[in-house]
């Protein structure tokens, strides 16, 4: 059984289609990257599989539950961050490290705690004292200590310098992260997590358009720069004119074929997002 | 600790500055202006033979003298005493009683405001607690933990009265003070007084923890302006005033000591609270508030 699956999930607000036939399947063991322009729809993907909010129609499975019908019962199972400080600013650490093993059976103090020392936190200070990174190190700390299948992160690392947002995912993968468990990470900074991604899901308009795979990506992909226009026969998905000449974008092309117009590479995530947003021969 | 207990703890913990500063404060008052007064030499020279002041100590000034007249302790009788006795017991209870109302106000209406103000809600349903049972621990620990430091308080600011009262009586009358003193009695009132209390306001703290979960702005002006409005429109349309009675009366302490008793207080007269019917219907319709207010919040009303 998946641990994520999403069928045709669709959430209007007035006359804006939110989710309009979201699909997602989403297995053990992976790290998934939800990618998508603002308004895409990710923030409403995210809170439909963590049971905050209703659905107008569709299918949606979260480790075999309704996430909507039974919240309570999904989170003993999935862990998220829904966005950086959201911790109760009045709360003394150590009460919100009380309420926390009070209420979650998967929670595990000590090792909340071990995290902790390693960092400036000290348990009897107010939440609303601490820095913003040392809130988000507080948040991950309490995240961590969860043993759920599912981590939820939706734009995690929002306004943290750049020192916190490398510590942030290097611990979540060498510390959280195994076969059992799968993360879904939605985030502006594409780059930042590119190298930890397993898979890459493209939203826009409020459906999937592509799931990728990131090994599958430098064959399905395929950046060739050459200095003047080129015609391979099939049409580019983006085509860019730089200071240096021409950046052509292919899909499902094959290599061989793109060989000779000119210097091969693997677009980045960004660029293929970029590509498929604006993509003329799929209408969005 | 158990799950249930955890949440009471956590609502307690937010609250708790309010539910222990508020009687700590009409408690000091209270000491204050006894002893303040008490210690000022009398600048009045009263004549020792007046009725009104039989049986009252020399030395008896300030808010003392003022008491001892008004109790009278040597030309009252014993119905009249401790018809006294009583009254000013609830009249110490009465200070307690309407600071913890607006402390109780405050926290109704910041029960679910507050945590969709700061979007601290994401990170509480991001816990495996559901909204009922949240919901729940909310109303518990308002309606019933955090009358337990003004309980405590008002019972020695009573205690404390009597003390006072039996000291500036002349020697002699101070035994007649104790014997109509009912410190125990004045305890378990209170216990039960607030315990009714709970479920007598309901229909008005369900309300307020309604108002709390689906107002986005301002919920105060909401939690008073729509019964305002509801009570005119009544008027205007039927003529009647059945939601201003019901409103006012479930305001009103049901059981606890009131200064205006006719009959004096007892545990069975408080009990008898829980057969009247409109304790029922409050409940029912509190009940049927607090169930819309699980459901906003389930609902995540994010501001």
């Amino acid at each position: 059984m998946s641990l994520i699956d999403a069928r045709n999930l669709v959430k209007t607000y007035g006359d804006t289609r939110a989710l309009d036939g979201f699909d997602l399947t989403v297995e053990r063991g992976r790290i998934v990257g939800l990618i998508g322009p603002n308004g895409a729809g990710k923030t409403t993907a995210l809170k439909a599989i963590l049971g905050l909010g209703d659905l107008d129609t569709g299918e949606l499975q979260v480790d075999g539950l309704n996430p909507a019908e039974q919240r309570a019962r999904l989170m003993q199972n999935v862990a998220y961050i829904a966005d950086t400080g959201t911790l109760p600013r009045w709360m003394r650490i150590r009460d919100l490290i009380d309420y926390v093993a009070g209420v979650h059976p998967n929670f595990d103090r000590q090792i909340a705690l071990a995290t902790l020392e390693q960092t400036d936190i000290r348990t009897e200070k107010r939440v609303r004292t601490l820095s913003k990174g040392m809130n988000v190190q507080l948040h991950l700390a309490l995240i961590l200590a969860i043993d759920a299948s599912l981590l939820v992160l939706d734009e995690p690392t929002l306004g943290l310098d750049i020192l916190y947002r490398q510590q942030f995912y290097d611990r979540l993968l060498s510390e959280y992260y195994n076969e059992q468990r799968s993360i879904l990470i939605t985030t502006h900074e594409v780059r930042e997590i590119e190298h930890i991604l397993t898979d890459v899901v493209f939203i826009h308009r409020g459906r999937v358009r592509l799931k990728l795979e990131m090994a599958e990506l430098s064959e399905a992909f395929v950046k060739v720069t050459s200095d003047t226009a080129i015609d391979v026969g099939q049409k580019p998905i983006h085509l860019k004119q730089t200071l240096n000449g021409w950046e052509n974008i292919y899909r499902d092309v094959p290599r061989s074929t793109l060989e000779p117009f000119g210097t091969l590479s693997t677009p980045s995530i960004a660029e293929i997002f970029v590509a498929i947003a604006e993509d003329q021969n799929e209408p969005v | 600790m158990s799950p249930f207990k955890t949440l009471i703890r956590r609502e307690w913990l937010e609250g708790r500055t309010a539910y222990l500063a508020a009687p700590a404060v009409v408690l000091s008052l209270v000491l204050l202006a006894g002893l303040a007064t008490s210690l000022v030499e009398p600048d009045v020279s009263i004549s020792t033979n007046s009725d009104q002041l039989a049986g009252m100590s020399e030395n008896a000034s300030g808010m003392a003298l003022l008491l001892a007249m008004l109790v009278d302790v040597a030309g009252s009788t014993d119905a009249e005493m401790t018809y006294k006795m009583e009254t000013l017991a609830a009249a110490v209870a009465r200070p307690f009683e309407l600071a913890l109302t607006v402390v109780i106000f405050f926290a109704l209406i910041g029960s679910v405001h507050d945590e969709r103000k700061d979007r601290s809600v994401l990170f509480w349903k991001s816990m495996p607690v559901s909204d009922t049972r949240t919901m729940i621990s909310k109303y518990v620990t308002i309606a019933w933990v955090a009358p337990v430091a003004t309980i405590i308080a008002t019972w020695l600011a009573q205690l404390f009265a009597m003390t006072w009262l039996a000291i500036n009586v002349e020697d002699g009358f101070a035994g007649r003070v104790w014997a109509f003193s009912t410190p125990t009695a004045n305890l378990i009132y209170l216990v039960i007084g607030y315990g009714i209390q709970g479920l007598w306001a309901m229909p008005v703290y369900a309300w307020l923890i309604l108002v709390s979960a689906v107002a986005s702005r301002i919920p105060t002006l909401w939690a008073v302006g729509i019964p305002v409005v509801l009570i005119i429109l009544e008027k205007i349309v039927a003529g009647t005033s059945t939601s201003a009675t019901f409103l006012f009366d479930h305001i009103q302490p049901a059981a606890l000591p009131r200064l205006d008793n006719e009959a004096p207080l007892t545990i069975s007269s408080q009990l008898a609270v829980l057969a009247d019917p409109s304790l029922w219907v409050g409940m029912i319709i509190g009940s049927a508030l607090l169930a819309a207010a699980i459901y906003s919040r389930k609902r995540l009303n994010e501001i």
